[in-house]
């Protein structure tokens, strides 16, 4: 079992009255990739600023490699490595200037700044930029250069707040190699609020929603928890509501047009091949099946709940 | 340090690599180069007219003209826009994160940014060099700590408006709502220190927030460890301001924790600032080379013999002409014209008595009075009224007649001297200036350490008097209270005497014998002679035709009036004489035979020739005469009587210094009657506040020369500095 890097421990925090985050705990591990997920205003950035330390908590404690962030903010803050929702980037540097202003923040030794550069450049595939404006890149190598700050010093932790995001279909599947390649010798924390983000890329997922946490598991656990309830038919002669209510399994029936409906079942019922039997012992005409799985709003809403009545049990 | 240096770096370029950086630098120095060659263009202009000029690098620095005057004066239109993105460009655009998230400490940040600020003003101030190296080339001998002096005022002024400027940066998230703040806050403090004069609560306080004053000072060459410790707290404030603001997005604490932490520091600061400003702590570094923002060497001698507290009350007489100068909003004005004093007398303290009765000067209250004896209280109210002051706080005349008699100073504003029992006036005078300057203050502290010298009048037989108003009568140069040079403002007293009734009072420093009408009776001469013998001083002025009535006093001296009148037949009017300074005047005054050398003439209309035969032990010097023939009109005699010396001074004249006399202005005549008196009281009274003459009297440069300077860095510097600007930001926008 891998050691856990960090711990964060009943974390809560307020903007004025409303909480954003309330008692948030989790930990990370020393190497790997964690998926923060949640949707919109969930409390994501929230978590990952005061993960960072960009914010302090209004409760709770955050321990990085044993040393509580609060107490020990220097010696934390040299173990990560951030790159906000927002790049934080000087448009008027070049990439050069921008990494090597960096390194000397993250504590690089003088010597070794040279080389830090260019290879995190390597990495992050923008060495060809190297004297290019920042403010004259696109918005993919923007947030690679991010992504290169972030990880210039090596940190143990590296932590990237909603990584693609505003990025076309290509580079998000180079930021997803990158943030992989990364994590084969740290740990790596990012949040979004796509889910196939978390599956492509993630092996451990925490949900946040409301600013609770709402799921904390594999990725394997996280499929598991989203199987479909529901499926699309097509048939040229369906039959009445009623004869399908009589397939044991199903639990609801809903028509979409004359000839198509939503059939909705318990999780862990297959009822595919008894509808498929049915139909052609009743010649309903069956042309399409398509398992349905549930939207993110409702698994969202479905993991709520499901903390609500845990909480009230 | 290391941190700290490279957010620094790294704010000078995001500077740099914005037009804004360029384009104050630029506007910066051709606004000073038009200034500055303006300046020294009118200044060259004038000395070719003739002019006399000293303390040229004061003109063209310090002055109300100067190049660092009218930088300052500008100064806070500049640092808005430079660091209204210092802390706000970071929040806004999300980098602040960067930096929150590194191993950087709070002030490592705050510290890192101010320093570009520092040495952004630094470049401002190279650039001010340059126009020092300007000054150096156009000015003869030219004042350099004086501009050392200024140099500091400016940069801390500047360094003091980047720790203000960073503060508000703090504050917000748009850079222009920071930029019009800072504009506000600067513009603020630069104003403040002229409102709410009046309110004595309010004057300390926004006397204190007037920014802008301090380096005032310090460009006019006065450096002291109050202004220098007043902008470094200031500068410390805003800082712990900018931090505080800044750890407050790191830190979770109650509103109590952090209005204490603001208050806290505000108190500390507040308190160090008064005790640096507390008169015994006070460092004073005067920066000129003539030492001119310094008391003279004399003066400090003097008020360092004062111990202990020495009260300056002010009798302000609303009815009377100056009394505005006395009023509260003219308060800090008025202190700042002793505080040349009070940096050697640390117990000086200041008091104002407001008062209202009839004075012969009324002012602008002459509408509201209708003369002495009418009811005034309508008046004054109405007078107070008009000024939008109580009248309530003004005493009546009862009430100050009560407290002291002022009618014998006609009620004028005027302030009384009180020392160790002792109690002596300073006044007010009808002049370009009005206020008592250092010569007149220092004479009345004198006073209170010495004995005052008495000038005794013998009258009683139509002498000239120092009462008397004419063209004959002595009031001018002797007892009139409004004139600054009158000896009774320098440090004399005065009293006529009747010999026939009366002795000559043994406090006598001179004895007076002015042109004599009637014959002397015997009782008078012997008790002239008696006074003569026994080694008193004193001055024997006649007249043509008088010589029987002067010559048998001067017998036992061996000086004679001669009968006729001198006459100089080449002048218009025959009978006035233009006196020389003879080379003997020195035995009075070292000072006068070299005014001969500028031509200085007394003018001495009817002057009876001296005949000069010294008794035995008594040394006779011709003072003045007759530049034709060399006739001698004014002797100075002196015998060694013991430890001390006898001195007469026997004139042909008594014109030079009457009421009509002074008004011919001859440009001798004040040196002669300074001289002449100051010699009686061994040069005690008036006191000698004469300093070494300035060297920087002359512009050396040429016209073609001040055109090549002017072209070099009024404008190539300028256009030097657009074209780095244009290049590298050109540049950087291909990348």
């Amino acid at each position: 079992m891998n050691k856990s890097l960090v711990r964060i421990e009943h974390l809560s925090h307020r903007y004025g009255k409303d909480w954003a985050i309330q008692d948030i705990n989790f930990e990370i591990d020393e190497v790997g990739v964690l998926g923060l997920l949640g949707s919109n205003g969930a409390g994501k950035s929230t978590t990952m600023n005061i993960l960072c330390g960009v914010l302090k908590q209004t409760s709770g404690k955050v321990f990085i490699d044993g040393m509580d962030l609060a107490e020990n903010p220097e010696s934390t803050k040299r173990l990560l490595g951030f790159l906000p929702q927002s790049a934080p980037l000087y448009y008027d540097f070049t990439v050069d200037e921008y990494l090597n202003y960096c390194a000397h923040l993250r504590d690089i030794d003088k010597k070794n700044i040279r080389k830090a550069v260019e290879e995190v450049k390597e990495k992050c595939g923008v060495t060809h930029f190297s004297k290019r404006l920042l403010s004259n890149l696109s918005g993919g190598y923007r947030q690679r250069v991010g992504i290169a700050q972030a990880i210039i010093h090596k940190p143990k932790l590296v932590v990237l707040d909603e990584p693609t995001n505003g990025l076309d279909p290509n580079q998000i599947l180079e930021v997803r190699k990158l943030i992989k390649e990364i994590a084969e010798e740290r740990s790596v924390i990012f949040s979004t609020h796509i889910l196939s983000e978390v599956q492509a890329t993630c092996k451990k997922i925490r949900m946040i929603e409301k600013g609770k946490m709402v799921f904390a598991d594999t990725i394997e656990a996280f499929n598991n928890y989203i199987e479909p309830d529901a499926m699309l038919v097509h048939m040229q002669n369906p039959p009445a509501t009623d004869a399908l209510m009589q397939i044991p399994g199903i639990s609801g029936v809903e028509w979409i047009s004359d000839q198509s409906l939503r059939i909705r079942f318990k999780p862990g019922n297959p009822i595919s091949e008894k509808i498929i039997e049915q139909s052609v012992q009743q010649d309903w005409h069956l042309k399409e099946l398509i398992l349905e799985k549930s939207s993110m709003e409702e698994i969202f809403a479905q993991l709520s709940n499901k903390a609500k009545s845990r909480n009230h049990e | 340090m290391n941190k700290i240096l490279k957010i620094a770096g790294a704010e000078l370029k995001v500077l740099f690599y914005s037009p804004i950086a360029w384009l104050v630098l630029i506007i910066f120095t051709v606004h000073n180069g038009i200034n500055f060659f303006e300046l020294i263009s009118s200044l060259r202009k004038q000395l070719l007219l003739g002019d006399n000029m000293s303390m040229i690098t004061a003109e063209v620095y310090s002055g109300i003209f100067g190049l660092f005057t009218k930088s300052l004066a500008h100064l806070y239109l500049y640092f808005p826009l430079l660091t209204m993105g210092l802390m706000s460009r970071e929040t806004s655009s999300g980098s602040i994160k960067l930096l929150l998230s590194s191993p950087v400490k709070t002030r490592e940040i705050i510290l890192g940014k101010y320093l570009a600020m520092v040495i952004y003003s630094f470049l401002l101030l190279c650039l001010l060099l340059l126009y020092v190296l300007a000054g150096n080339i156009a000015i003869k001998d030219m004042d350099y700590t004086l501009v050392i002096s200024g140099l500091i005022g400016l940069f801390l002024l500047m360094c003091t408006f980047s720790a203000i400027g960073l503060f508000l940066s703090t504050l917000t998230s748009y850079q222009v709502v920071a930029a019009i703040g800072t504009l506000l806050v600067l513009a603020g403090l630069q104003y403040i220190g002229r409102v709410w004069k009046d309110i004595d609560i309010l004057r300390d306080i926004t006397s204190f927030l007037s920014i802008q004053s301090k380096s005032n000072i310090m460009i006019a060459g006065m450096l002291t460890s109050r202004d220098v410790f007043y902008y470094l707290l200031i500068i410390i404030l805003f800082l712990c301001f900018s931090l505080f603001r800044l750890q407050s997005v790191l830190e979770r604490k109650s509103f109590f924790y952090v209005a204490g932490k603001y208050i806290t520091i505000v108190i500390v600061i507040l308190l160090l600032g008064y005790a640096s400003a507390r008169p015994e702590f006070i460092y004073y570094k005067d920066m000129t080379a003539t030492k001119a923002r310094t008391i003279s060497v004399n003066s400090q001698k003097i008020a360092k013999q004062i111990e202990g507290d020495l009260t300056i009350t002010t009798y302000v007489n609303l009815l009377n002409n100056h009394f505005s100068y006395g009023m509260p909003e003219e308060r800090n004005a008025d202190l700042e014209s002793v505080e040349g004093f009070r940096r050697f007398i640390p117990g000086l303290k200041m008091l104002y008595v407001y008062y209202y009765d009839y004075s012969t000067d009324p002012g602008i209250s002459r509408n509201f009075i209708n003369g002495p004896g009418s009811d005034l209280s309508k008046g004054a109210k109405r007078m107070a009224d008009s000024m939008k002051l109580n009248i309530g706080n003004f005493l009546t005349p009862s009430e100050i007649k009560k407290r002291i008699d002022l009618s014998g100073e006609d009620n004028r504003l005027i302030r009384q001297l009180t020392y160790k029992g002792k109690h002596t006036f300073l006044r007010f005078y009808n002049d370009m200036i009005n206020i008592p300057t250092e010569q007149e203050m220092v004479n009345a502290l004198q006073r209170l350490l010495a004995t005052p010298p008495l000038i005794t009048f013998i009258k009683a037989n139509v002498e000239r008097s120092p009462y008397k108003l004419g063209d004959k009568g002595y009031t001018t140069f002797f007892s009139r209270k409004d004139y600054r040079t009158a000896l009774i403002n320098c440090g004399f007293d005065l009293m006529e005497v009747d010999l026939k009734k009366s002795i000559i009072p043994e406090k006598t420093t001179v004895l007076v014998l002015a042109d004599p009408t009637n014959p002397l009776s015997y009782t008078e001469i012997e008790k002239i002679e008696q006074y003569i013998h026994r080694g008193g001083n004193i001055i024997i002025a006649g007249e043509p035709g008088k010589q029987d009535l002067i010559n048998p006093l001067l017998q036992s001296l061996g000086v004679a009036l001669k009968p006729e009148m001198v006459i100089d037949t080449a002048n218009a009017s025959p009978e006035v004489i233009a006196a020389a300074f003879a080379p003997g005047s020195s035995a009075i005054d070292t000072i006068l035979p070299k005014l001969a050398a500028f031509n200085a003439v007394v003018s001495m209309p009817g002057v009876a020739g001296l005949s000069i035969d010294p008794r035995k032990g008594f040394e006779a010097n011709t003072i003045m005469n007759n530049a034709r023939d060399k006739t001698p009109l004014m002797v100075a005699v002196r015998r060694k009587l013991g430890n001390t010396e006898q001195r007469i001074l026997v004139s042909g004249d008594a014109d030079f210094i009457s009421n009509a006399g002074l008004m011919r202005r001859s440009n001798g005549t004040p040196f002669l009657g300074r001289s002449i008196f100051s010699w009686f009281t061994n040069r005690q009274f008036p006191v000698d506040i004469d300093r070494p003459e300035a060297q920087d009297n002359q512009i050396r440069i040429s016209r073609k020369g001040l055109m090549l300077l002017k072209l070099a860095i009024g404008w190539l510097v300028p256009a030097l500095l657009t074209a780095a600007g244009a290049f590298m930001l050109i540049n950087r926008k291909r990348k």
